[in-house]
């Protein structure tokens, strides 16, 4: 019984946040942003490769979403519902400006982040060499978890052929990581 | 990576760390938004199925071809390129192509403030290639920058002219004067631009917020234009002259800030008068993307590199290496779907450090 109150309250709240950033409340925003903003960063930080694009498309999802809310129910999963956004913008993002071939400046520089060890920082080396195609499916399935329904739906793309792309990434991943022993 | 399967990989891709946003990312959204900047999300619903695209563009074909048949009709109205258009199409009306552009995109960063002492009079002359895929690069162009101090009705200005040279095998080199503009020393905005040959000449001046563009066509059908608009934007940021998908941004790559993770817009000022579709003033947002070493014929230099984008739905525009020390455009590179256009810088005068 408690269990179901807090989770009334919880959605009442979240209900009051979406109202207050349709009606362009730059508080309603911020409180989205900081309850959403990390994930959504994360996941547009794989799917672009860099922190720059990553910056642009969080930006652009946040500038856009007082307007956007209008299209999600209250039903659904906002916190779903963000991703699902954000990984269109991201994966259109990409399409319209190719990915840069040279390595990202957080790979190369100076300002690496501290926590990327060596079999870290080699993994996501691997995944950044992956064509385009299999990058997609393998960040939405294998890092962000989502179904190949869901995966196939976000990309255009069939069933089957997220699947096959799940599998050709993954073994070319362990090709590239194996290469670079 | 000790144990590479694809299930020690799967968990592994699970547990790789990303980063976190930097602290000003929510500053910059709310500035953007108070700013009057908006963006069109995509929805998040199921793609239309493909073939139904298909049956779309095959429809749209058709009415293409049915309505770009010659039927012998000639010009409506030679005070409009876009209505002579219009008047050899059999289902749209002239009407129908003479409305507003509507108003100028807001630009994605804060306009671009610049430091006007370091602009710097000179001489620089670029190489431009063209390669296609699988093809040998065609290098024949070839363009001279120059920047001088000047008077402008006793003023002090910037004169910025260029000049194209063309090379032809087994034929003479083509030489042809592209632009020449003055510009205020203090905020970088055009005063006066004009450029043009034998088949057309456009000059345009600004005064305060507004520009005046004289627009004289030759050929069958000789026309003028006289048209007047005010440039959105604070009156004391830079502007950038452009020509269609032609765009200078040589001096004021001289005087930006650049460093790592800045951004900046600025508008361009583009054909004012006869296309009435198009958006005369369209913000031109920079943002620089990374850096590194790059050595040219004029030689090595330590660069930033810059992207420019016009807007989302048109893409990346260019991607610049601007020299650290000088701020001096060493290359240019335009990607379209199966060629690169490259410029690169060949010599410079004052000579590089």
């Amino acid at each position: 019984m408690t269990r179901a109150m807090s989770d009334a309250g919880a959605r009442d709240a979240v209900g009051a946040l979406v109202d207050g950033a349709r009606g362009g409340s730059p508080e309603a925003l911020a409180a989205l942003y900081r309850a959403h903003g990390v994930a959504l960063y994360r996941l547009a930080y794989r799917l672009t490769g860099t922190r720059e694009d990553a910056e642009d498309v969080l930006h652009d999802v946040f500038v856009g979403l007082p307007e956007a809310l209008d299209r999600y129910e209250e039903r659904g999963n906002l916190s779903g519902w963000l991703k699902r956004v954000t990984a269109r913008v991201a994966l259109g993002w990409v399409r319209t400006r190719k990915r840069r071939s040279e390595v990202p400046l957080e790979l190369a520089g100076p300002e690496s982040e501290p926590h990327t060890q060596a079999e870290g920082m080699a993994l996501r080396v691997a995944v950044s060499q992956l064509p385009q195609r299999l990058r997609d499916v393998i960040v939405l399935k294998e890092i962000e978890g989502y179904s190949h329904r869901e995966v196939a739906d976000l990309l255009g793309i069939s069933v089957v052929a997220s699947r096959v792309r799940a599998h050709r990434g993954l073994a070319r991943l362990r090709h590239l990581l194996e290469d670079g022993r | 990576m000790t144990n590479n399967s694809f299930d020690a990989l799967q968990r592994a891709l699970r547990d790789l760390a990303a980063p976190e946003p930097s602290a000003r990312l929510l500053e910059r959204i709310l500035e953007s938004r108070a700013r009057g900047v908006r963006v069109t999300l995509p929805g998040t619903g199921r793609r239309v199925a493909r073939w139904i695209w298909g049956a779309i563009a095959a429809a749209a074909a058709l009415a293409l071809i049915i309505n770009t048949r010659d039927r012998g009709r000639g010009p409506a109205d030679t005070g409009s390129p876009s209505l002579d258009i219009a008047a050899t199409l059999s289902f749209w009306p002239p009407d129908a192509l003479a409305q507003d552009a509507g108003p100028p995109r807001a630009p994605r960063y804060e306009l671009v403030r610049i430091e006007a002492r370091r602009a710097q009079a000179g001489t620089w002359i670029y190489r431009t290639c063209t390669m296609f895929d699988e093809g040998q690069p065609m290098c024949r162009g070839r363009f001279t920058l120059m920047i001088r101090e000047a008077k402008w009705h006793d003023q002090p200005a910037w004169l910025v002219s260029r000049r194209q040279e063309t090379v032809r095998t087994g034929a003479p080199t083509l030489l042809s004067s592209l632009d020449t503009a003055f510009f205020e020393p203090a905020t970088l905005r055009p005063i006066y631009a004009a450029m043009g040959g034998t088949k057309f000449r456009l000059v345009r001046s600004f005064t305060g917020d507004t520009v005046r563009e004289a627009l004289d066509i030759g050929g069958a059908y000789p026309r003028s234009h006289r048209t007047a608009a005010q440039i959105p934007g604070a009156r004391d940021a830079p502007v950038v002259v452009r020509w269609s998908y032609w765009v200078d941004l040589a001096p004021l790559l001289q005087v930006l800030p650049l460093e790592r993770g800045w951004r900046g817009s600025v508008y361009s000022v583009r054909l004012v008068g006869p296309e009435p579709v198009k958006a005369p003033f369209v913000p031109l947002d920079l943002r620089v993307v990374g850096s590194g070493r790059v050595e040219v014929p004029a030689g090595r230099f330590e660069c930033w590199k810059v992207e420019v984008h016009e807007g989302k739905e048109e893409g990346r525009l260019l991607t610049l290496w601007v020299s650290k020390d000088r701020g001096w455009l060493v290359k240019e590179g335009k990607q379209g779907t199966d060629w690169h256009v490259e410029t690169v810088l060949l010599s410079a005068t004052p000579p590089a450090p």
